[in-house]
């Protein structure tokens, strides 16, 4: 049976939803630096909420969708949850054996353990939280049962090369994992009020038109290679979750000094997602076939990528101001203030991290990358983009979390 | 006709090689190169000045995708195999590379007869 994905198109915010969650496109890169940085971290104990966010998040999009499909079988949701986690690039399950009661479930593919060891290496403990989460909200959503009617054990993990597969051991029982409630779709604008501005040579409305009708779903083994790395149409609200939660122990137990503990870790993982994602986008055929022939100026180059980040679902990014030395980007409904707005409330503080991160790693590609001459991206690029002198930092003025119009990212050279 | 090539490795240990052809990609070429699946983006429908994208693939042995008309074709093998056997068999990895390089001299070759 072919299944048509649910997907909707929010043109007017550049968002993606599927049963009310916003997805978002990252990269294997970030998912893995993301996730290291939260396992990092001392004093807390992550794998709660690294399991709960993802229990969540596949709980409310999968009770929705199976309404939507008027799905009341399990076979019949069993195979909806399974194509759309293939879809969405995150692996592939065979949930068929699988009960009311859990069971054991394994995959050869899931997307955190093969991105975690090409990244980093094998790891002896098992690295896909997301997976584990995901099957424990997937079969409460299948069954009726309430979120947090399942604990999971990820018993092997292909990600330590002893074995060739991961495995699972699911049951009904007491969660093993915080629960949460789904902002869904966050708090959205009503209406984004967009800027006049300068857009170079760039049709950025070309652009999202072409690259939001491009195919880009998971293959026969639940990967989605573009661009030179491995996508992910993940959960706005999962990112949202594991970042916030982790920010908000560390303020619990350090006061305000653990928010300048958390921020420039998801700072650097924005570095990193934008130095691969971004990069594999500019050194791309699909960048040369659709962007490359409108270029005419180095600041065109920074539009082109504005242009496709439109159509990640992150949100409607534009440059306000742009020179060789500086440039600030505002984003409308950038997608972590519309979380944080949904799950905490309002913000007496600026967190739109990976924005930041971002905003820095364009122009650290395009003005100190050379990236027209397609260079390779390895660590040694890496240090001397992001950490060398002159690279460019990025500082928030305003933050839609806090309840301002829009986030505001300005990015200068240090 | 002399094509130069550019071998990596790719985020997940697969082999990746950029070609840069003598000749520009057309559907013809791409035909001749064995994949058993092609897409193409009509990007100059969205944007004037644009290029059609195409991505194709020999399902489970390499993706390719270029920007037609352009030089430059990508193409990602499967996973690096292990070490050659004592017998000096290549590894399955280095006969698809050579598989796909014979076909892509021969659609040269024609191309240029």
């Amino acid at each position: 049976m072919t299944l048509t994905i649910p997907l909707q198109i929010d043109r007017a915010r550049r968002r993606f939803l599927i049963g009310g969650e916003p997805m978002v496109f990252h990269c294997h890169h970030y998912n893995t630096h993301l996730q290291r940085s939260i396992l990092d971290a001392p004093w807390v104990d992550s794998e709660p909420f690294l399991i709960g966010a993802a229990a969540d998040v596949a709980f409310a999009q999968l009770t929705k969708v199976f309404t939507e499909y008027g799905a009341a079988s399990a076979p019949h949701r069993k195979m909806i949850a399974e194509e759309l986690y293939r879809w969405c690039g995150f692996g592939t399950f065979d949930l068929s054996m699988l009960d009311e009661e859990g069971g054991r479930v394994t995959s050869c593919n899931s997307h955190y353990a093969m991105a975690w060891q090409a990244k980093f290496g094998p790891l002896p403990d098992p690295v896909c939280y997301f997976a584990t989460g995901w099957l424990c909200g997937a079969l409460a959503a299948i069954f009726d049962l309430p979120l947090g009617s399942f604990a999971a054990e990820h018993v092997s993990c292909r990600a330590g090369d002893v074995s060739e597969y991961c495995a699972w051991e699911v049951r009904r029982g007491v969660p093993n994992y915080n629960i949460y409630r789904s902002p869904g779709a966050g708090k959205t604008t009503e209406k984004q009020e967009l800027l006049e501005v300068d857009e170079g040579n760039v049709d950025y409305e070309g652009v999202y038109r072409a690259l939001t009708g491009m195919d880009l779903s998971g293959d026969s083994e639940g990967h989605i290679p573009a661009f030179g790395v491995y996508l992910t149409r993940h959960f706005a609200n999962y990112y949202a979750r594991v970042t916030f939660e982790l920010e908000r122990a560390l303020i619990q137990r350090f006061g305000d000094v653990g928010t300048l503990a958390a921020k420039p870790l998801f700072v650097e993982s924005g570095h990193v997602c934008a130095f691969n994602m971004f990069g594999g986008i500019m050194t791309s055929t699909e960048w040369d076939a659709l962007i490359l022939p409108s270029l005419e100026t180095r600041e065109d180059w920074v539009h082109g990528l504005v242009a496709a980040v439109n159509a990640l679902g992150w949100g409607r990014w534009q440059v306000a101001e742009l020179s060789a030395e500086a440039a600030t980007f505002v984003i409308h409904d950038d997608y972590e203030s519309n979380a944080y707005l949904g799950m905490y409330g309002t913000s007496d503080h600026r967190v739109s991290y990976l924005a930041q991160g971002a905003a820095a790693g364009i122009m650290n590609l395009v003005y100190r990358g050379e990236i027209e001459s397609k260079p390779r991206f390895t660590p040694d690029f890496y240090e001397h983009l992001f950490k060398a002198d002159g690279n460019f930092h990025a500082e928030q003025l305003t933050c839609r979390a806090m309840g301002e119009k829009y986030t505001t990212v300005r990015v200068f050279r240090g | 006709m002399r094509v130069q090539g550019f071998r990596t490795l790719d985020c997940a240990h697969k082999v990746r090689i950029r070609y840069f052809l003598p000749v520009p990609l057309d559907r013809a070429l791409l035909a001749r190169l064995g994949g058993d699946s092609l897409d193409v983006q009509e990007f100059s429908k969205s944007i004037p000045g644009a290029s059609d994208h195409a991505a194709f693939s020999k399902s489970g042995v390499w993706h390719a995708t270029c920007a037609l008309d352009g030089r430059e074709l990508v193409v990602t093998f499967g996973r690096s195999g292990p070490e050659p056997a004592a017998s000096g068999d290549p590894s399955p990895c280095e006969e698809a590379i050579a598989a796909f390089e014979r076909n892509l001299r021969a659609a040269l070759e024609r191309r240029a007869a």
